[in-house]
Formats: structure tokens, sequence, C-alpha cells
């Protein structure tokens, strides 16, 4: 276990450590940040003085190393449109964006188990083929199409729900909507192939050779074994809400951290792009290695690999 | 789903039959009997000639504007231009030969996004499952690490950088899109790799290349297919996605995204506007899910539940 534990956290360094240089490198491409920083108006010379203000005309591995460090510190930079530390302004931001996906994780959680559940035990029933469309159509349709029919019918046709800014609860009922349908069919499908797994093996069987009434096989026997595999997909899903929220927060204009990436995209501002890119993937890294650790925890066979 | 019956053969035809049903006799049987892929498979082709020989056939213009017929609605409301079947858009320009020219746009970036993260994705997983080792450890190192990026965020920021047109989006999407290829042609190349024939390719002296490309390589492309089929559809997602965030294909050209996204000032008193393009994202992206789903329970339905 405690191996295990080394290399996970081993990968999960070296893996931020890959994707920060990698868009680090991306950015340092992306055009001459000096320039855009002393304005179109500049002289040649007042662009030389701003590069080596902000020492960028140093090797950029040497960049990069100076980043990680005042990263490691807490300090992303200072925003280039905002002139704030970006530290302050994703912490304005991110409580948002986590909002609505761990609202939107709880939502698809809620619906995608007991359906997955039901589809398998009645399997080919009205339920599961009811499912199984849900499933289907929530694959194919795109979240942001998804979001502005949602303002339609509820701007127009029955105008109870606020749709855009989230000055009150109200205000993330849709954009959570849109974001747990979203993550629902994958889990939705594993919940229902795991339980129908289960519920053909032998140990099932056996249990019910002994007289174990069927809830108390569903649940205590089944189910447990097919969420085992529910915890890394939940984690995996959170992060892809998390990166995927970007859409749903430009369209219900949501104040959250993807909106605030799509905007300082659109404005070059590299120190808070940057800054983002590793906030949401170091949140999917801390995830999906908690999950790998708690599947490892559960279940011992997860060890090995 | 569909009955496991297979068709029945002739006993005293010869010594040759008696392994029963060819492969592609198999295949026809079960995929007559799977009304998701026939459907799907229906679906596509339709789309896909009307979007290639459409306008051959018609005169479908999808950038000349009229700005004395904007925003005529579809043929099924009132007030509508028979010229225009389904209306125009805020520049009066056809909806209905955008609709076809956008479909094309769909299809081309499915395909060759498809292509391009295939090659990467199968090249990198064939090598793993083979090779295992210190190869394999690097190759699912860079899995986890393209997986932990927030793709629409790197995407929107390299397009922004790289300047936004339909080639860069196929690349860029075509260099996001390889790590389920990698993860399940490891998988299946791992298994594959133990078997006989590949051990008795080996110890004919066949050079690894020849092995990989020639032995392994056709015997793991069913779920490639299936893979593929899963990424167009993804990437004609996240293709609508970024044009509908603005970075995406350029401005005049009618992809579905960007028509959604040039409909939304339009939204509350004009929604078909948005409606048209997202519902013909919706079938498309829908169809090409029930061909990969389809194909998966034809060409390995011991797996299926």
């Amino acid at each position: 276990m405690i191996a295990f534990l080394g290399k996970r956290l081993l990968v999960a360094v070296g893996v931020t450590l890959v994707i920060t240089f990698l868009t680090f490198l991306l950015l340092f491409v992306s055009g001459d940040p000096a320039t855009a920083l002393a304005g179109a108006a500049s002289r040649a010379e007042d662009v030389e003085k701003i590069r080596a203000l902000y020492g960028l005309d140093r090797p950029i591995l040497v960049q990069y190393a100076d980043w990680l460090g005042n990263a490691l510190r807490g300090d992303l930079g200072q925003s280039l449109f905002f002139q704030l530390p970006v530290v302050d302004l994703l912490a304005g931001r991110l409580p948002v964006t986590l909002t609505v996906g761990a609202l939107a994780m709880g939502l698809a959680l809620a619906i995608s188990v007991p359906l997955g559940i039901v589809a398998a035990v009645w399997r080919g029933g009205v339920i599961d083929r009811l499912a199984l469309v849900l499933a289907v159509v929530g694959q194919a349709m795109p979240t942001f199409w998804f979001g502005l029919i949602l303002i339609v019918v509820f701007g127009m046709m029955v105008p109870i729900l606020p749709i855009s800014g989230a000055d009150d609860w109200r205000g993330y009922v849709l954009p959570v909507i849109v974001l747990g349908y979203y993550a629902t069919p994958a889990i939705m499908r594993l919940v229902r192939s795991g339980m129908i797994d289960a519920l053909q093996s032998d140990y099932i069987r056996t249990a019910r050779a002994n007289g174990l009434l069927g809830p108390t096989i569903l649940l205590n026997h089944a189910l447990r074994n097919a969420i085992v595999p529910l915890v890394s997909l939940t984690a995996v899903q959170f992060g892809f809400l998390l990166s995927g929220s970007i859409v749903v927060e430009s369209v219900f204009a949501l104040n959250g951290l993807g909106r605030l990436g799509w905007e300082s995209i659109i404005r070059s501002d590299l120190p808070t792009v940057q800054a983002i890119i590793l906030v949401l993937s170091g949140i999917f890294i801390l995830l999906t290695t908690c999950a790998d650790i708690l599947t490892a925890w559960i279940d011992p066979r997860a060890r090995v690999h | 789903m569909a009955d496991r019956v297979i068709p029945t053969v002739k006993v005293d035809a010869g010594l040759n039959d008696i392994a029963g049903p060819t492969p592609l006799q198999l295949f026809a049987h079960r995929s007559l009997r799977n009304p998701g892929l026939l459907l799907g498979t229906g679906f596509l082709l339709a789309i896909a000639a009307i979007s290639f020989l459409g306008p051959l056939v018609f005169d479908l213009d999808p950038y000349g504007q009229n700005l004395l017929k904007r925003l005529k609605p579809p043929f099924w409301m009132a007030g509508s231009d028979p010229a225009h079947l389904l209306g125009t858009d805020h520049l009066g320009r056809d909806y209905l030969s955008r609709l076809v020219h956008g479909a094309r746009i769909s299809l081309s970036i499915g395909f060759l996004v498809a292509a391009v993260s295939g090659a990467i994705g199968v090249t990198l997983g064939i090598v793993a499952g083979y090779f295992r080792g210190s190869i394999d450890a690097a190759v699912m190192f860079f899995v986890t690490a393209r997986l932990a990026t927030p793709i629409i965020l790197v995407a929107l920021a390299v397009v922004a950088v790289v300047g936004s047109s339909l080639q860069t989006v196929i690349l860029v999407l075509g260099l996001l899109l390889w790590d389920r290829y990698a993860l399940v042609t490891r998988s299946v190349t791992l298994q594959l790799r133990e078997q006989e024939f590949v051990i008795a390719a080996r110890a004919a002296g066949f050079s690894q290349a020849r092995v990989l490309l020639f032995t392994v390589l056709p015997n793991i492309a069913n779920p490639i297919i299936v893979v593929a089929t899963l990424e167009m559809a993804q990437a004609i997602l996240l293709e609508a996605a970024l044009s509908f965030l603005g970075l995406g294909v350029e401005a005049p050209l009618p992809s579905w995204g960007l028509m959604v996204s040039e409909g939304k000032e339009y939204l509350l008193f004009d929604p078909w506007v948005i409606a048209i393009p997202g519902i013909a994202l919706l079938l498309l992206v829908l169809s090409i899910n029930l061909v990969g789903d389809g194909l998966r329970d034809v060409t390995a339905p011991e797996g299926r539940t």
C-alpha cells in the first residue's frame, strides 16, 4: 500500500509539472508579452525596458523555474488586465465554479445511481429503455445548446428562474441542470453494467441460495461491488465538469473560473490563463489521485496496477 | 436485444464449412438485427448524401446576404418565404443552405480529427501494450497528463494563439483526443500479445514492426473503429462548442456551433434560429453514437450487457 501511494503521488507531481511546462511553452510562443504590456504606441526601447523589468529576456527554462518557484509559494503573478494578483482573482471566482460543479455532480449521482440500479434489475423493461434514451440523448446534446433551450423555456415560457447571473441560489438551478445532465449518461451506464455483472455473479447466486432477501442482496452485496469503479469515474467526471463549466458559465453569465479563463484568453491575459489551467488540472489530478487511493483501499486488487 | 440465432450450416457440405458462418456473414446477420445500428447508419448516410450531393443538385448559397429578408421564419411558421424553406438568418442568408454546408464542416471535422487522433493514440497504445515495461509506463504517464488537461480551455488558448481556422481546430482537437484510442488499443494489445499466432509470428523471426503492423493491428481493428466513432462525435461537439465561444472556425463559414452563437442574440423572439442548427447537431451526433454502440454490440457481442 505504501509503495502504491508513493508511486501514485510521484505520477501526480510529474503530470502537474508536464502540464504546467507545456502551457508555459504554449503561452511563451504565443507572442511577445512585453510588446503587449507596453501597448501599441510604445517605442522599441520601452519594450526592451519592460522585457528586462519583468525578466522576459531570460531563457524559457529559467523563467519556468522562476514561475514554478513562485507558484509553490502561492504567487501566480499579476493579471495583465486587472492589475491584481492572479491568486486573489481566482479566489473570487473558484467558489462559483466549485459550487456549480459539486451541485451538478450531486444531481448526476442522484439521478444516475438509482436509475442505473433499476435499469439493471428490470433489464429490458420500460425504465431501462427510458434510461437508455436519456443516456443516448444526453451524450449527443451540445451543452451550450441545452443551456440556451432552457433559457428560452425559462426566460419566455415559464419565467420562474433567472436566466443569467447568480445573485442567489436560483441562478444556479439551470447551470446545474445542464452540467448535471452532461455527467449523467456515463455514470448511469457504468452503474447499470456493473449491477448486471454483479447480479450474474456466483456470490449473488450463493446469497440467493442461502435464502437472503432481494433488497439485502441488491444493496449489501451487488451494489457494493458495482460501485467500486464508480469512485474513479466520479472523480474523472467531476474534473471534466469543472473544465467543461467554461461553456455553461458563458451561456448563463456566471462569474466563475471558466468564464474568467475564456475572457482572459480573448484579452491575452497570459498569467491568468496559465494559472487557471494550473488550478483546473491540479484539481483533476488531486481528485483522481484521491480516487485511486480510495479504490485501492476498498479493493486490494487495484493496488497491483 | 437481438436474438443470438446463428445461420445454420449445411453439415454435408464438406470439411471447410464445419467452421460455421464466415465472419462477414455473422457481421451481416447481427447488423441486420440491430435497430440502433441500422437507424444510425441510415441517418448518417442520409446526412452525408445531402451535404455532399445537395449543393451539386440544388442552388444552395450559404453566403449570399439579403438584408431585406432578415430572420424570415421557417416553412411551418406564419410569414415564411417559400424561397427559404428553413428561413433566413440575421443577415438574410438562406438557413437551409447554411445548414447543408454546415454538415460538411461537421462531418469533415469529425473524420479528420478521428483520423489524426487515431494515428497518435493507436501508435502509442499498440507500442505500450506490446513492449510493456518502461515504454508502457511512459505512455500511461502521457495519457494521465492528457486526461488532466482541461481540453476546452487549452483548445481555446491554442486557437487564440494560432488564429481561428478549420485547419487549426482539426489539428488542435486531433492532438487532444487520442487518449481513449491509446487506452483501448493498449488493453487489447496486452491481451493479444500472448496469443499463439502472435507468438508464432515472433518465433518465425518477423521484425517487430511487421508483427505489429500485419499481425497485431488487423486483429484490434474492431475496437479501434468503435473508439473512432466516439471520438468523431466528441470532435463534432467540441468544434461546435469552440465555434460557439467564438474561437473555432472563422465567421462566414456555416459551422453549426457558429450558427447557434450568431442566433443567440435573437433566441427569445426567434428561438427557431438556434433550434434548427442545435437539432441538426443533436441528430448527427446521436446517429454517430448509435453506429458506434451498434458496431460494438455486433463485433464484440460477448461483452455486451
